[in-house]
């Protein structure tokens, strides 16, 4: 049937839950690739048929409308696949929100090299915004060695206070803070730390907030 | 804060303070603008590894400046590796993730030399998976998603489970599976990981493309009856060629060295190669140390290239002609040493050729069974001490050059291929049969994707150890250095070359030139 594996493809990526990124088809993928190229030179032929002499009038339009039945299932198909990358790489830029620039081994390895490719860059473009759109007009130029950044992934939820109590979950080892400072976090370790210093590391499940 | 940690924080990667500081003394000379490509690269190189931890530890980021530090200043890069058989990675394929992935991401330890039995099955079904995941993607095979009553030449694999649950009788069907004779000789099976059923061929069957003996994985197009497999064509799983594979597989490392991306994708590497581009490799095989005219011609042939050195010869065993010989050690350590008088007396060849000693079937050590080891240290230390670039690996044996991979292998695979035919290949218009059977034995080994597709009694190979001699994706050169005549094939893109015996075919070798990937037969 006509988009029968388009449709599969997007209601497993439905079935897996809302941040989960199943491994990627690529063979599906490529299935549907060539079931619309099969679509689309029936198409070609039955354009070339319609275009013949001596052809009846019932028969052409038996024709133009087989051709539209599989015109609507190419785009089907294409809407299916479109919808498929596009909805992996919003849960993939996700990934970058929550997780940090590092995605883990067991994530990555269900990713095909475009998504990692694409996550790369992805990284890089929205580094990029962070590091400029800060840069202050009277910005003192002499000191180029300490450019005011902003951090758009701190802060995801308004903070309510300053510094938090924190339980460390992992032998992380050495961890330097902002200030130049190290701190060698050990599992069970008990530390209180300014929010912006260990926001990421509780998205990334090294520390835990303790209330 | 520094503009480096900044950067890596905004980025999200964690980076340690050792990591940290060394990062930092490599940047410092550097321009700002220069600075800042710098770091974008190395962590976009560091975003793409497969395998890193959570905080950037020193010698990760290291490797990652080391891709990137010198890419316009490529000298003092290395550029050439050999990996010896028992170091190169075993590799499994996840079906889940249709991907492979090492051993070592899977935490399995590396095997022992001698396992239990049950390896060697562990050995063959694995051979068997991944040709099995290959000619699933083979579009001769993908399922037709329009019109199946047409088919358009596509098929249907079936396993040989399916076939043995059926009841009635199965027209038009294919199976991919290991032929075997389990019962007694002359009559052979199919036999893939769910079962085994008995092959009928006769006369009128086609076997297309390739050398078939026991053992080997064949695709049988045919009819299933009553418990029997009616052949009408058996054939060579289809190769991959290594464009088609890298699609799939993008810059993952299958052959080797501590790099987890393919080198042979390196941009630095490539920029090396163009530098390089009149580096040669000289590869001859029965290098005989204690016949002084084999000697003599070494000689001629070092003469002969003394003002431009060749970049590696690869010399392949055996290294001393009488291996029946009671003082098989001393004649290769005098061999050794005459040797090391000749190269003495060309300084050129010495200081900047690789020497690269492939042991052969018949040389000291533990011998007829592959991956064999290198040369016994204690004969070769004299050697070692005085040539500097020498290299004594194992047999079978891989070695990297810039972008280019090359697998060598020393061993008669074509004369012991053609003692357990079960059928001579047809002649298909080459000049004559030998350039024939060559023709087949590069279809072979590139479609079986295993250097020695033999039963196991013809060439035993460590089960255990039977992946350093599979080839998932296809390098770009293979050598089986054979003792019959040489020849150069190429087939899905990959050369298959053998140089033959020096002493036994009048002196000849090959000359191999790794930028253009091409090879040829010369003769001193």
């Amino acid at each position: 049937m006509f988009g029968q594996r388009a449709a599969e493809l997007i209601r497993e990526l439905e079935r897996a839950s809302d941040d989960a990124l199943p491994p990627y088809k690529a063979e599906s993928v490529r299935g549907i690739c060539e079931e619309m190229q099969g679509i689309f030179e029936a198409n070609c032929r039955d354009r070339v048929n319609l275009d013949a002499d001596g052809i009846e009038q019932a028969t052409a339009v038996k024709i133009q409308h087989a051709m539209h039945f599989r015109d609507t299932a190419m785009s089907r198909n294409k809407r299916c696949l479109i919808a498929y990358h596009y909805n992996r790489m919003e849960r993939l830029r996700n990934l970058r929100w929550s997780l940090g620039g590092i995605i883990p081994t067991a994530i990555r390895q269900t990713l095909s090299e475009k998504e990692t490719e694409w996550f790369s860059n992805y990284s890089k473009a929205l580094t990029n915004y962070m590091m400029d759109v800060a840069e202050l007009p009277d910005q003192d130029p002499a000191d180029p060695q300490d450019p005011v950044v902003l951090d758009l992934t701190v802060h995801q939820r308004p903070p309510k206070e300053y510094f938090i109590d924190v339980k460390v979950l992992v032998d992380y080892g050495n961890y330097e803070t902002q200030d130049g400072e190290t701190i060698f976090l050990k599992k069970h370790m008990r530390l209180c730390m300014a929010r912006t210093e260990c926001e990421h590391l509780i998205r990334q499940g090294i520390l835990q907030h303790v209330q | 804060m520094s503009t480096v940690k900044k950067y890596f924080k905004l980025r999200g990667i964690n980076i340690g303070s050792d990591a940290l500081h060394y990062l930092e003394s490599v940047v410092t000379d550097f321009t700002a603008g220069k600075k800042r490509t710098f770091i974008e690269e190395v962590a976009s190189h560091l975003q793409k590894q497969s395998e890193i931890s959570r905080n950037i530890s020193r010698a990760e980021i290291e490797i990652a400046v080391k891709e990137f530090s010198l890419q316009d200043d490529v000298s003092g890069t290395e550029f050439f590796w050999v990996y010896d058989a028992f170091s190169i990675p075993q590799l499994f394929y996840d079906v889940e993730k249709k991907h492979y992935l090492h051993a070592a991401t899977l935490n399995k330890p590396p095997p022992l030399l001698h396992e239990t039995a049950d390896f060697r099955n562990f050995a063959f079904v694995e051979r068997y998976e991944a040709l099995f995941q290959r000619m699933l993607r083979n579009p001769a095979f993908t399922r037709p998603s329009l019109d199946r009553t047409k088919g358009d030449g596509k098929f249907t694999l079936h396993l040989i489970e399916e076939l043995l649950s059926s009841s009635i009788p199965i027209h038009n069907t294919v199976v991919l599976a290991m032929l075997s004779s389990l019962q007694e000789p002359g009559k052979y099976h199919l036999e893939d990981p769910t079962g085994a059923i008995q092959l009928e061929y006769n006369a009128e069957t086609s076997f297309t493309g390739g050398l078939f003996t026991e053992n080997i994985f064949i695709l049988a197009e045919g009819w299933y009856d009553e418990k029997v497999f009616h052949a009408t064509g058996l054939g060579m799983p289809p190769a991959e060629t290594r464009s088609e594979s890298d699609k799939l597989f993008g810059n993952f490392n299958f052959f080797g060295g501590s790099s987890q991306v393919a080198l042979r994708v390196s941009p630095k590497l490539k920029k090396l190669e163009d530098k390089y581009e009149d580096s040669m490799f000289v590869i001859m095989a029965d290098v005989w140390l204690d016949r002084p005219e084999v000697l003599e011609k070494l000689e001629a042939v070092f003469r002969g290239l003394a003002d431009s050195p060749p970049f590696c010869f690869i010399l392949c065993g055996d290294f001393i002609s009488e291996t029946e010989n009671m003082n098989h050690a001393e004649l290769l350590k005098t061999g050794l040493k005459s040797l090391q008088i000749i190269l003495q007396r060309y300084p050129g060849i010495m200081q900047q050729s690789q020497l690269v000693f492939v042991p052969g079937p018949m040389d000291i050590g533990i011998t007829g069974i592959l991956p064999r080891p290198r040369l016994p240290k204690n004969l070769t230390k004299d050697f070692e001490a005085t040539i500097a670039k020498a290299i004594f690996t194992t047999n079978p044996c891989r070695i990297q050059f810039c972008t280019r991979e090359i697998v060598v292998m020393r061993e008669d695979i074509l004369t012991k291929m053609c003692r357990t035919l079960i059928k001579e290949p047809i002649p298909d218009g080459r000049e004559s049969r030998f350039k024939n059977l060559t023709l087949n034995l590069a279809k072979t080994i590139l479609s079986q994707g295993h250097l020695s597709p033999l039963p196991t009694h013809v060439l035993p190979v460590f089960w255990p150890y039977d992946h350093a001699l599979r080839m998932p994706v296809l390098p770009d050169m293979v050598v089986v250095a054979d003792m019959q005549e040489p020849f150069i094939e190429r087939s899905s893109d990959c050369l298959v070359a053998s140089p033959s015996s020096f002493p036994r075919h009048k002196y000849q070798f090959h000359v191999y030139w790794p930028s253009q990937n091409t090879i040829e037969l010369s003769q001193i």
